[in-house]
């Protein structure tokens, strides 16, 4: 249910843009946020507040991998399955964290906890493989990096272990380069502080 | 005169051990040669499927006119060729059909063959309009007919049109595999992005929702 | 046109070639007929640049280019043949074919698909892929009357980009993103538009087919025939697809000036009338109470005995003839030659009745401009109209005008389509469509806001007739609001080129006496007339609304207009006939209905369907009733003799559509055995009657008409051509083979209409539903 206080959040936001379906992006986020994920009422309330048709906003609901359709873990881990990941090894990861957190991919683990997803690509190729957490970018994400990752989120610390480092994970500070997911740590290694 | 007489008694004579070239038909009959071309058969697949799938790619190439064809779709209560699209009528004219075999060579899936039925005649020539039914080889039996011989040998190594089948491309198997596709399991439905609304939707238009 | 463009000159292939600047590659080369394969391009839409079907190598571009979204500069060099151009083609097809599953055997598109044909002519022989391909559940419903198969889509667009920018309806949209991309459905959005189906015209592939279509042919069985749609009075130009003896779909067959090259789903896929088996294949007879079959002869001599003796006992005017909206040009004019010249009655009409102001001398109600000339329009009112179910094509073209920034506003009774993209949006009660029409004159007038000296003249003349019709009165009436009535108003009389729209059906309303009069006036006042983008106008109902009056189906004028009095249209068509036209006016379709005559002949009309009981019992009353029609209409059923005849499809002929366009209908079909076309039927009747008629061909009676009605002059099958001439026709000019050529004016004149207008003021007609022919 989208609260006529949202709905007026989200024509505030309109207002300030020449054309209201300008405010398409940030109206779902903040539909998300209400919501928890963004359901048919809040595509509804999006489309009437930037006078859009509902079938567009469903498109881009659709496109955007920052938007769920339903109901996620408390951490949803997105992994990214595209090309350049791809090369470097996601698969791998993507059945490591299967294996790890005892889920498919779609799917939520018992306590809910965990969401693990594929999606399309997260724009940072260079970085690859790369996943997102609740909207935190992790890269050049190994085997080991990902058992780190949830040993973090499980004893409820932040993503990264400085907040702005967002891309540095707690093990590649250390002086050990780890094997990428792919196999291949060079790269990685010359990148690590 | 009486020289030219025996010239000729001579030539019957030495005819006279050696097998004749007739046979007395209907009793006896004549072994034909394997790529003789006579009546159509449509085949089947072993489970008993049709092979036919209604394509029309016979009526096409016939330069007679002489297939008729009405499609209809399977249905799961009533699969009648694997995919979507069987021959709900498939009638072949024999006073058309001049036997040339074109429409054995246009058929992706080998479904009709030219056999060597050709015993072919009626009072009656609406007779001589082959239904489906008559066509069609009884259930139980899957013959690939006489395609077997016109076949060539597919050579190593030619390009696939299809994953997981190798060899030659004739047209036979890698298509009757992508026109039989609808047997083969399909992806999750991943329509509208989330199941639930792919429901919802089949809810609207009246569909049956699966699992249901 | 005027203006000259600015050319810009390249090559390509070697061949020099001028195109407008800003063309676009792909343009230049189909003007030098140079194919450039496209799938995600659409002549009729934005470039997308998504496919890369499209490359052509560039002399000094680094990389091939695509044709759909470059445009062209001066000097430049384009090869769409060099090997770079063929490898390239090669790979994006490739790519195209990774996931298709090439179940062409089965596909509704295999014959017709533009992926087959560019794989065959640019496509690589086989394919490097050798892994599984995606596979779907196949097929899903997006609507009604369209399925999805997504394992077939290319992910090209068009339909997506059809339904979003161009019908601006809810409909198909893009899924997800990469290689997860499909196209979807909003279930809260339902894609019910009535132009869905150009989606799977445009479709490229297999991916979108018609439910009503599926596997009941391929392409190559089809015998394809241009002509034009006899759905509704728009006259999309179409392709009849005919499959041994029954229509199976009508595709668009592009006419810029009509259709701008949609279809509506009613004109592609509302053709089971045509298909109907209960359609009669034999005249029928009534004897002992029952109709039973007889021979054509037998028929056509008992329908010439039987009105000779209704003749010569009770004279001429105690026969009628009801003639139909939907029949050919050739028919209507055969129809009431045969009722003038041949019975010697003008009791004469068709299911409209009369047709307000078509008073002796003035033009018809005709639409001014054209439904091309909306795109200029800076305003279009739509007053009591409902294009989106009535004229689809029409509604279309006035979304094409929203895009291009007309503002519209919607002043219907009920609910439009229209009213999400409008300016403005006024309801009223319905049946009042006539006092809003005289309350915007009554605002226009007394404001003072006429523009131009012949606006202030009308203005002047028609203060006083529209001085009580004050937008209070109007609000009081018909429920309508007075500020909002204002503002339309001042709009109106403000546009840079307004276009006011009304029904055909709301002249017959209580209120709508005056209504075509007064709309004309509105555009007269404020100098929206007589120029592209401007006008005023009805939109009608059937395909050949407007032909049958051209043609003389109304009691009181002659074909052309012309007053059934006037002694040089009786010198000159009596003359043409030989014969004596009767010179008083007949007896009209609802004085016909209400026991005025005795026999009545009707052609493809079925007044008992909308009839009162009054005129129910008049049509039992009646001593002969002949009936030509498909099937056993309401009033076959009551006719003495019922003649089979055949639908628009099975016969040669000539339609006027809304906009005055008069364009050849081409038989695409054998007649269904036993059924003559109405044309044939009415030649075997006046021979029986032993009036001589020696029409061989409906283009011999379009040749006739050419030379008797001055409306139509110089009108011959081939001067229609492929697509249509619009009257009022300009004079002729020879072409060097010395063949009479004939051109459209795309509106008519304040000249035209202005001795109409002032026989306007006509009160009379009763509310009569317009009817279908084998609805």
């Amino acid at each position: 249910m989208i609260t006529e206080e949202v709905k007026a959040r989200m024509r505030e936001i309109c207002a300030r843009y020449p054309d209201p379906r300008s405010g398409t992006l940030p109206c779902l986020h903040l539909a998300q946020e209400a919501e928890g994920y963004v359901t048919p009422d809040g595509i509804a309330a999006v489309s009437e507040v930037t006078g859009t048709k509902i079938d567009e906003v469903e498109s881009v609901v659709t496109f955007y991998s920052m938007y769920d359709r339903a109901p996620t873990g408390k951490y949803a881990i997105k992994v990214c399955t595209s090309i350049s990941c791809y090369l470097r090894g996601c698969d791998g990861l993507m059945e490591h964290f299967e294996q790890r957190l005892g889920i498919q991919r779609g799917q939520t683990t018992a306590d809910g906890s965990f969401t693990l997803q594929g999606v399309e690509c997260l724009a940072a190729c260079g970085m690859a493989p790369v996943l997102q957490v609740n909207g935190e970018f992790v890269e050049n994400v190994t085997t080991a990096d990902a058992d780190a990752l949830i040993e973090r989120l499980k004893r409820g610390e932040a993503v990264a272990a400085q907040p702005g480092a967002w891309n540095v994970l707690p093990s590649k500070t250390g002086a050990s380069a780890q094997q990428t997911a792919a196999g291949s740590g060079s790269a990685q290694t010359g990148k690590a502080k | 005169m009486a020289m030219e007489m025996l010239k000729g008694l001579g030539t019957t004579l030495k005819e006279f051990g050696k097998k004749p070239t007739t046979v007395s038909y209907p009793e006896e009959k004549r072994q034909l040669p394997p790529r003789f071309r006579g009546r159509h058969v449509l085949h089947r697949y072993e489970n008993g499927l049709e092979r036919c799938v209604g394509c029309f790619l016979c009526a096409g190439a016939c330069p007679a006119d002489a297939i008729y064809i009405e499609a209809e779709e399977n249905t799961d209560e009533q699969r009648v060729s694997p995919g979507e699209r069987y021959a709900r009528v498939f009638d072949v004219n024999l006073l058309r059909c001049i036997f040339c075999g074109y429409c054995e060579q246009a058929c992706p899936t080998g479904a009709i063959t030219l056999e060597n039925i050709y015993e072919l005649a009626s009072t009656h020539p609406e007779d001589l309009v082959y239904h489906k039914e008559q066509l069609l080889e009884p259930v139980g039996s899957a013959t690939r007919g006489s395609i077997v011989d016109w076949t060539p040998t597919p050579p190593e190594a030619t390009p696939t049109p299809l994953p997981g089948r190798q060899g030659y491309f004739d047209g036979l198997e890698a298509s009757a595999a992508a026109v039989g596709q609808g047997d083969m399991p399909a992806e999750q439905a991943v329509f509208l992005g989330d199941d639930l609304s792919g429901m919802e939707h089949r809810r609207r238009l009246g569909e049956p929702e699966e699992g249901e | 046109m005027a203006e000259q463009e600015e050319l810009v000159n390249l090559t390509i292939d070697g061949q020099p070639v001028s195109v407008p600047k800003g063309s676009l590659i792909w343009a230049a080369a189909q003007k030098l007929g140079i194919e450039i394969p496209i799938y995600c391009y659409h002549p009729k839409m934005d470039p997308l640049g998504a496919c890369r079907m499209c490359f052509v190598e560039v002399e000094k571009m680094p990389k091939l280019a695509t044709a759909c979204t470059t445009t062209v500069a001066e000097g430049m060099v384009v090869s769409t043949t060099s090997a770079k151009v063929k490898k390239g083609r090669a790979g994006t097809l490739e790519f195209l074919l990774i996931n298709h599953p090439l179940d062409c055997p089965i596909c509704d598109k295999g014959g017709e698909c533009d992926l087959q044909d560019f794989t065959l002519r640019y496509g690589p022989g086989g394919s490097r892929f050798d892994l599984n391909k995606r596979h779907f559940e196949k097929p899903i419903p997006v609507s009604e009357n369209i399925l999805l198969d997504r394992e077939r889509c290319i992910a090209c667009q068009r339909c997506v980009r059809f339904t979003q920018t161009v019908a601006m309806e809810n409909g198909l949209v893009m899924e997800q993103r990469g290689f997860r991309i499909e196209v979807g459905v909003d279930p809260a959005a339902p894609f019910d538009s009535i132009f869905s189906g150009n989606v799977v015209e445009m479709c490229p592939v297999g991916a979108l087919t018609a439910k009503n279509y599926r596997f009941v042919t391929r392409p190559w069985e089809l015998k394809k025939t241009p002509s034009v749609c006899g759905n509704c009075s728009v006259g999309c130009n179409v392709r009849v697809d005919v499959r041994v003896d029954k229509v199976l779909r009508q595709y668009s067959r592009t006419n810029d000036a009509i259709d701008d090259g949609w279809l509506c789903d009613r004109g592609r896929w509302d053709l089971d009338w045509i298909n109907d088996t209960e359609r009669l294949r034999t005249p029928l007879i009534r004897r002992d109470g029952q109709l039973q079959p007889v021979s054509w002869d037998e028929a056509l001599r008992f329908v010439a005995e039987r009105l000779r003796a209704v003749r010569d006992q009770r004279g001429a005017r105690a026969i009628g003839g009801i003639g139909s909206t939907h029949t050919t040009n050739e028919e209507a004019y055969l129809f009431q030659k045969l009722l003038r010249a041949g019975l010697g009655t003008n009791n004469v009409d068709h299911a409209h009745g009369r047709f307000p102001a078509t008073e002796p001398g003035a033009l018809p109600w005709a639409w001014s401009d054209s439904i091309a000339g909306l795109e200029q329009a800076s305003h279009i009112v739509l007053l009591g109209a409902d294009p989106y179910h009535r004229q689809p094509i029409v509604d279309l073209r006035i979304r094409k005008a929203i895009r291009a920034g007309a503002r519209v506003y919607v002043v219907t009774p009920e609910a439009n389509r229209l009213d999400r993209l409008v300016a403005g949006v006024i309801r009223y009660t319905a049946g009042h469509t006539g006092t809003l029409a005289r309350a915007l004159l009554n605002i226009i007038t007394s404001d003072g806001l006429a523009r131009g000296e012949q606006g202030a003249q009308r203005a002047a003349d028609r203060r006083a007739s529209v001085a009580q019709e004050t937008p209070e009165r109007a609000a009081q009436v018909a429920g309508v609001d007075a500020d909002a009535l204002r503002e339309l108003a001042r709009e109106i009389a403000g546009a840079k080129g307004a276009v006011i729209l009304y029904d055909e059906a709301a002249t017959l309303e209580p209120s709508g006496a005056t209504l075509a009069a007064d709309v004309l006036d509105l555009a007269l006042i404020t100098g929206n007339f007589g120029k592209p983008g401007a006008g005023a106008g009805p939109l009608l109902a059937d395909n050949n609304s407007l032909g049958a009056r051209d043609m003389g189906l109304l009691p009181d004028t002659l074909p052309g207009y012309r007053p059934v009095g006037d002694a040089a249209a009786h010198a000159a068509l009596g003359g043409a006939w030989l014969a004596t036209l009767p010179a008083e006016p007949g007896l009209s379709y609802t004085e016909m209905l209400s026991g005025g005559v005795k026999a009545l002949y009707v052609m493809g009309a079925n007044p008992a369907r909308d009839a009162t009981p009054e005129q129910l019992a008049a049509l039992d009353a009646l001593d002969f009733l002949v009936v030509q029609d498909l099937t056993l209409t309401e009033t076959a059923q009551r006719a003495t003799v019922v003649l089979p005849a055949v639908a628009y499809t099975e016969k040669d002929g000539s339609f006027t559509n809304t906009e005055r366009c008069v364009q050849l209908v081409r038989r695409a079909m054998q007649p269904l055995g036993g059924a003559k076309a109405d044309w044939e039927i009415l030649v075997g009747v006046a021979r029986a009657l032993g009036l001589g008629w020696t029409y061989l061909s409906p283009a011999e009676i379009l040749s006739e008409i050419g030379r008797t009605v001055p409306l139509y002059a110089g009108v011959t099958r081939r001067s229609l051509g492929a697509e249509g001439v619009r009257w009022p026709f300009a004079p002729g000019e020879r072409t060097p083979e010395g063949r009479a050529t004939i051109t459209g004016s795309p509106s008519i004149t304040w000249q035209m209409l202005a001795e109409g207008v002032a026989r306007a003021q006509k009160p009379g007609g009763e509310l009569i539903a317009p009817r279908g022919r084998g609805e």
